[in-house]
């Protein structure tokens, strides 16, 4: 009797071990580490249109420029819509694409209007739908201000796609018979404008703030001298002809200053000039070379190349605040810095057994996260993009020197086509009218 | 015969009436026989059991011959009485005789009497004995039971199996005790028996005629208490066979509930490899449709929650905590979004319409 009491007691048990759910299931947490390192997937359909314009290409080769996206090749995609009516989204889901930019261009008049959109492949969202126009002879601006939306809302910085360079060239030839130029471009070097010729050396632009001017360093006269240029007029007027060396301007980011270095009769020093009163206040003083300034976005503090430790490396100096103070120690040589939009992040030209290379670190960090942006050994001076995402410098290459565009994040670079010759020292402007 | 009767009536009356006696003393020492072993009995039925079932044959055979042997002295006895009758000896001297006998044979009878409740008590001690033997085992049954308990207690199947092996033999090692102590018995009684019997020839040599009619009915109650006794083996044999069947069944009750206690195991693994399967197939899905964007820096973490239907499609993804830029979170994001409908496990009772993710830009 018992042993049935048992028996059925052990039942029960059975049944209500069975009744308890087995495996602890609240709540599942899955660590997901890794992934593949790769631009966001992006598919750019051809404008349906009846013009020959192609702006989708233009806008692939921006957002490709800026490391953050992997565009697909037209032969990557499974179709070709061009209004999101079109678009079946479980054919693009299938694919690699996360975003879809489709759209057409209709020429009006005078002018071209593109309507495009950009769709969430994944969920189908509408993230942007606008209608953009521009003269037929500004088409290319029109591709710009897409990749610049289409960066704006998928990365949440703003797009510096739409903006202009200005550089240098160098036609080869005799002595006598050497040109220099200084340039004004696209962001992707199309559309090359001349707006100074000479026979003497041309080194060093600088954008005023507003984009409207560009200052920088002729021989003109066989000396050096800081000359500002408006580019809307073309008029120029030569701000500083001291003896000596007249170089490295840097125009402010309020654009009521502009830093510069001065020899005078000694060595090299950091300078500033008051644009108004054209007053000029002394930065540095000491007897090593102090040169390459560039402006923290506080308008007060400078950034330069010094060797008063021995070597070449970079300091920063608030005017009338104390003593400089050295950024840089991880390399033997540091020079041509530049400082980001936002303050944080310097870059520079770094030296040592590879050569000359872009590198960059944070302001803040001592130069713990220095590392190199470019890996070719012959680059120059670097400036950045408006948006701080991108670095442009020249690259010795062959008998010339070539433009190259560096994404800070990620690796690679893109390089700039241009006819001939030789460029450099560019000059990324700043963003143009308001953020659309 | 009526003859005879009519010749001798005297005599024939006198016969008559000594017959008469000696079957009412017969009849009154049968029940002082009689009474005493049915009270016994009665008190420990299961001793009768084994007094009777280890009696031999060869004992049963003699008795059977002294009986009979008994028999014909009686049948002597009478031809001799008829003859002296016929003889006209005294009726007194009959009478006196027939006194003595009566005497002599009340005397046996008291002696024997004497004898049998020595025998009883002899019988009754050796009963307690038993009991107590009986008692032991039983309290070995008991405790065996518990240790039976006990093991069903244990989780352990190896151990338990063991354990159950082990109480196994303890209850065969008890049994085979009790069996021992069961035949010891036995043979004890059966002494008593061949002693009881001996006495019983002695008392028949003395008086031929009771011890006849006594010897009959012992025979009687021995074969009474054969049948009791055989009964009642036969009742244990059951009650054994019932304990034996009980102890199965409750082995059989632990084996069930060890297996289904595997079986829970089992199930518990099982249903942890069906979710990690489900995890794995998930992670794997995400993980792959995770284009983490150049310029991740490696303490980058995201951690989000997201919902989802029951055909795995992501209904909501909710962003938690997320070190990175936009880019990094919306790569997280689309990675879910991508790799919607997330795969389902191969148990949807294993289903989770909400799952944290936690996304490392570290590889």
């Amino acid at each position: 009797m018992s042993a049935r009491i048992q028996h059925w007691g052990l039942r029960i048990l059975a049944l209500l071990l069975l009744a308890v759910p087995m495996v602890s299931v609240a709540e599942l947490n899955i660590v997901i580490s890794g992934g593949q390192e790769s631009g966001v997937p992006i598919a750019v359909v051809p404008f349906a249109t009846t013009t020959n314009t192609d702006l989708s290409s233009i806008i692939r080769a921006d957002l490709a420029r800026s490391g953050q996206f992997a565009p697909l090749t037209t032969d990557q995609l499974p179709s070709q819509p061009s209004t999101p009516d079109q678009v079946q989204f479980d054919q693009w889901r299938a694919g690699k694409a996360q975003y879809l930019v489709v759209g057409k261009v209709e020429q009006q008049g005078g002018a071209y209007q593109a309507t495009f959109y950009l769709l969430n492949v994944s969920n189908g969202q509408q993230m942007a739908a606008r209608v953009i126009s521009a003269p037929i002879a500004a088409e290319r601006s029109i591709a710009h201000r897409i990749a610049d939306i289409v960066f704006k809302q998928i990365t949440g910085i703003r797009g510096a796609f739409d903006t202009k360079i200005a550089y240098v060239t160098e036609t080869d030839g005799p002595v006598n018979k050497r040109r220099y130029t200084l340039e004004v471009a696209d962001s992707d070097g199309a559309n090359p404008q001349t707006v100074l010729s000479s026979t003497y050396p041309l080194m060093s632009p600088t954008w005023s703030p507003d984009g409207t001017k560009l200052a920088y360093v002729s021989f003109e006269g066989r000396r050096s001298g800081i000359w500002v240029q408006d580019l809307r007029t073309g008029q120029r007027y030569q701000l500083t002809k001291f003896p000596g060396i007249n170089g490295a301007p840097s125009w402010s980011p309020k654009g009521n200053k502009i830093a510069l270095t001065l020899s005078k009769f000694s060595s090299p020093n950091i300078y500033i000039v008051d644009l108004d009163t054209r007053a000029l206040t002394q930065v540095t003083s000491d007897g090593s070379i102090n040169t390459e300034a560039s402006w923290m976005p506080n308008n007060q503090t400078l950034v330069f190349t010094s060797d008063r430790s021995g070597s070449p490396q970079i300091f920063e100096q608030t005017p009338g605040a104390g003593s400089a103070q050295r950024l840089t120690f991880g390399v033997s040589y540091a020079a041509g810095s530049a400082v980001s939009p936002d303050g944080k992040t310097l870059a520079m030209l770094a030296g040592g057994n590879g050569g000359y290379r872009v590198a960059v670190q944070s302001l803040s960090g001592g130069g713990n996260d220095f590392r190199y942006i470019s890996n070719g050994g012959s680059e120059e001076r670097p400036s950045f993009a408006p948006n701080g995402t991108m670095l442009i410098y020249a690259s010795q290459s062959g008998g010339g020197s070539v433009l190259k565009v560096s994404p800070l994040a990620g690796a690679g670079s893109q390089t700039l086509r241009f006819a001939s010759g030789k460029v450099r020292d560019p000059a990324w402007g700043p963003f143009q009218g308001a953020e659309q | 015969m009526f003859r005879w009767f009519a010749r001798m009536p005297l005599a024939t009356l006198l016969a008559i009436v000594l017959h008469l006696l000696i079957v009412l003393a017969i009849f009154i020492s049968f029940k002082m026989h009689a009474f005493s072993p049915a009270s016994e009995a009665s008190n420990t039925p299961t001793e009768q059991t084994i007094q009777a079932t280890s009696v031999p044959q060869s004992a049963i055979d003699q008795q059977l011959n002294r009986l009979k042997s008994a028999d014909a002295q009686r049948e002597q006895a009478l031809k001799q009485q008829k003859s002296e009758a016929e003889k006209a000896q005294a009726a007194a001297e009959l009478a006196a005789s027939a006194r003595r006998a009566e005497q002599a044979r009340l005397q046996q009878l008291e002696a024997l009497r004497e004898s049998r409740q020595q025998a009883a008590a002899a019988q009754e001690a050796q009963l307690k004995a038993a009991q107590a033997a009986q008692k032991q085992a039983e309290l070995a049954l008991d405790s065996q039971q518990k240790a039976l308990e006990k093991i069903q207690q244990e989780t352990a199947r190896a151990d338990a199996q063991k354990q159950a092996a082990q109480a196994e033999a303890a209850r065969e090692k008890a049994a085979a005790a009790e069996a021992k102590a069961a035949a010891a018995k036995a043979a004890e009684l059966n002494k008593q028996a061949a002693e009881k019997v001996a006495a019983e020839k002695a008392l028949a040599e003395k008086a031929a005629k009771a011890q006849a009619d006594k010897a009959a009915e012992a025979k009687a109650a021995k074969e009474a208490a054969q049948q009791k006794a055989a009964k009642e083996a036969a009742d244990k044999a059951a009650k054994a066979e019932a304990a034996k069947e009980a102890a199965a069944k409750a082995r059989q009750a632990q084996e069930a509930a060890l297996k289904s206690q595997l079986q829970d195991e089992l199930r518990t693994q099982q249903s942890q490899g069906v979710l990690n399967a489900y995890m794995a197939a998930i992670k794997n899905k995400v993980q792959s449709q995770w284009y983490k964007p150049p310029g991740w820096e490696p303490q980058w973490k995201c951690n989000v929650r997201i919902s989802q239907a029951s055909d795995g499609t992501v209904i909501n993804v909710k962003v938690l905590q997320c070190d990175g830029d936009q880019l990094f979170q919306r790569s997280v994001q689309q990675a879910i979004e991508r790799a919607s409908p997330l795969p389902l496990p191969a148990d949807m009772s294993l289903f989770q319409s909400s799952i944290n993710f936690e996304f490392q830009a570290k590889p």
